[in-house]
């Protein structure tokens, strides 16, 4: 059985990450899912290092992941409840706004 | 003490107990992205036990391909690894001399880049770990 796939926001580097990110625990990028190309700038599997995006730019990226199955509903979906309880006290992912940059 | 198949590892069901992290290449040393991440559940402990690149094509002759591998811990950066002479077809291990043990809410973070000279080596970079009770 395949792991869910999701698409979510790949957010650029920021004061706690020095790279392209997703905002989630546990996750694995799928190959050639990032989207949309931005010629000189990003492809199917990445950003290139020196490319300078704009803030709008950065806010159109996304890309597929795979999530781990016991963090999903039924549907495949991210839950949140179960996210908050498998990392309970983790202040980063036990909280009520925990998706809200997925 | 018993382990536990991760239940992201449903991917390999031939190898329940591996988390499949893949990653392609393209000519740079430094890949900006940060391509897989896992957690350790709030009740678990995990084991961190191997790290392998599987060579899936080259553009260029042997002694040109490049690969280097490394998994970033609470503890710091470990096995870095650089591999030369890659063919289509090759893989190497990238195991630590022992198994990494993580704590609950520990974060362990997966890279991988291609280093080679003026062709683009695709690749898959698959991570074991195995998580216990805590």
């Amino acid at each position: 059985m395949d792991m869910p796939k999701i698409r979510v926001k790949l957010l650029a580097p920021d004061a706690e990450h020095d790279s392209y990110h997703v905002h989630l625990p546990t996750y694995t990028m799928v190959a050639g899912s990032l989207q949309p190309t931005i010629p000189d700038k990003t492809h199917a599997n990445g950003v290139y290092p020196n490319a300078e995006l704009t803030p709008a730019e950065k806010a159109r990226l996304t890309v597929e992941v795979e999530v781990p199955t016991d963090e999903c509903d039924e549907k495949g979906k991210l839950d949140i409840a179960k996210i908050r309880k498998k990392y309970h006290g983790q202040p980063r992912w036990d909280k009520p706004d925990v998706l809200s940059d997925v | 003490m018993p382990l536990t198949p991760l239940k992201t590892r449903q991917a390999h069901e031939k190898h329940p107990q591996t988390l499949s992290l893949s990653s392609i290449g393209y000519n740079s040393p430094h890949d900006p992205m940060l391509r897989a991440q896992y957690t350790v559940p709030s009740n678990k402990k995990a084991i961190v036990s191997g790290l392998h690149i599987q060579i899936i094509r080259t553009e260029q002759p042997t002694g040109l391909n490049v690969v280097r591998a490394w998994i970033d811990l609470p503890q710091g950066t470990v096995n870095y690894v650089v591999h030369w002479n890659l063919m289509d077809g090759t893989s190497f291990s990238a195991a630590p001399a022992a198994y990494i043990i993580l704590n609950p809410s520990e974060t362990v973070q997966f890279w991988s880049s291609d280093w080679s000279q003026g062709g683009i080596v695709w690749y898959v970079m698959i991570a074991t770990i195995m998580e216990v009770d805590s």
